[in-house]
């Protein structure tokens, strides 16, 4: 409860800057996040999940290109009855069945630039990259057990967009992104490295200009 | 209020009142919260077992067992734990005097009651929706309650008598056991199917004597 109140109020005090500012050097897109895993990944979460979140913070550098900041937050939660997961116990090789939960919390914290098409007021199409770190924060409950992972892996994240403008200095911000992180850490699933990837689509709105 | 900061708000209540009601509760039920564990030494040499003894009695630890948990289903959870192993080429020594088996086999229980407690900020409007009306508003404010439940766990343990009479080392080479919450729903086929799991979930288990 008091890490999602940080972030609410961390979010809403953006977005009353981003709403009520006049600079006109930089544009910030808050966006719903819905992702599907990828890769590996979908041993542990296979369903895709619309608990997402992200903030694009990005300021003009040339007619064409922006830089700055995205962070991001995604979260799958998948059930599985009758499973049974392998794990190490003190000298004991221990397996425990039941129903699991599998959860996985990722945040995005990344550098970022956009190459935007056309001109200001137009629908314009833009491209993106993204590098820096991704967590993957992995739970499995069963019964009243818990295993818990947390990772922290270099990441990439391409994408590609449109912005639509709606007004003067807002836009509707749409967008496709391939996050992939690299092996760090122990997997809670079958596989002998533990990376990161999912696909999502973004939207939201984006102010500024 | 401008049409940029409606926009800012509408936005922010997508994120925080929107996407939180997107995780989900699974619908889990009572039986959910039981599981099986089991565990073993991995250089444990099974197949050098041939024999086992088992005491007729299931050990209850603790005081509410007895109470909770009762012994209407201990003959029946004796005898499968028996099936599955002489299924695995374990044979049973009934004399120990007449006979020393190569491992022993205790089977104990235990439960006992926890009472959670816990607080809401929305129950409140449940009411408001039912049989009074809309003559009281609703009311934002916490509710304070608390839940009792009951745990159960019936364990098996393997001893190795040989390394019992040897220093330094764990005798309890194997070890299987079922937890859950104590319902209406234990019945004979539950204890069946979960006693079952143990060994599937064990398949190193197996003595010489099925070879």
């Amino acid at each position: 409860m008091r890490w999602s109140m940080k972030w609410m109020i961390v979010v809403l005090c953006l977005c009353a800057a981003a709403s009520t500012t006049s600079a006109q050097r930089y544009f910030a897109s808050l966006m719903w996040s819905v992702a599907t895993p990828a890769g590996s990944y979908r041993s542990f979460v296979t369903e895709t999940s619309a608990s997402g979140i992200g903030l694009d913070l990005q300021w003009w550098v040339k007619d064409h290109i922006s830089a700055g900041v995205t962070v991001g937050y995604n979260m799958w939660s998948d059930v599985y009855r009758n499973s049974t997961h392998n794990f190490q116990s003190g000298e004991y090789d221990a397996a425990i069945n039941g129903t699991q939960i599998h959860t996985v919390n990722s945040v995005t914290i990344m550098a970022s630039s956009r190459y935007v098409f056309g001109r200001s007021r137009d629908v314009r199409p833009f491209v993106g990259v993204a590098a820096g770190a991704i967590t993957s924060n992995q739970v499995l409950d069963v019964g009243f057990v818990e295993f818990n992972e947390t990772n922290w892996h270099l990441g990439v994240a391409p994408s590609v967009g449109v912005l639509i403008p709606v007004s003067w200095q807002t836009m509707v911000d749409l967008s496709a992104r391939m996050s992939y992180g690299f092996p760090s850490g122990t997997p809670l699933y079958d596989a002998s490295t533990h990376t990161i990837s999912f696909w999502s689509i973004n939207a939201g709105v984006t102010f500024g200009n | 209020m401008s049409l940029r900061s409606l926009i800012a708000f509408l936005i922010s209540a997508l994120a925080f009142g929107i996407i939180p009601s997107c995780f989900p509760s699974h619908g889990l039920s009572v039986e959910d919260y039981d599981t099986v564990l089991t565990g073993y030494i991995p250089e444990t040499p099974f197949a050098s077992y041939r024999t086992f003894a088992m005491p007729d009695t299931i050990i209850h630890v603790g005081d509410d067992t007895d109470k909770l948990l009762g012994r209407s289903y201990d003959a029946m959870i004796l005898s499968t734990i028996v099936r599955n192993l002489e299924a695995r080429g374990f044979r049973r020594v009934v004399d120990t005097l007449q006979e020393a088996p190569d491992v022993m086999v205790y089977v104990a229980a235990t439960a006992s009651s926890f009472t959670s407690y816990y607080g809401s900020w929305d129950d409140y409007w449940g009411g408001y929706w039912g049989g009074w009306g809309s003559y009281y508003p609703p009311y934002w404010g916490p509710s304070y309650g608390a839940v009792t439940y009951n745990i159960g766990r019936l364990n098996i343990d393997m001893v190795d008598r040989d390394i019992t009479q040897r220093s330094g080392k764990n005798p309890i080479v194997w070890s299987g056991s079922l937890s859950g919450l104590l319902t209406g729903t234990i019945s004979r086929a539950y204890f069946t199917t979960k006693l079952n799991q143990i060994f599937e979930q064990s398949p190193y288990l197996l003595s010489g004597g099925a070879q």
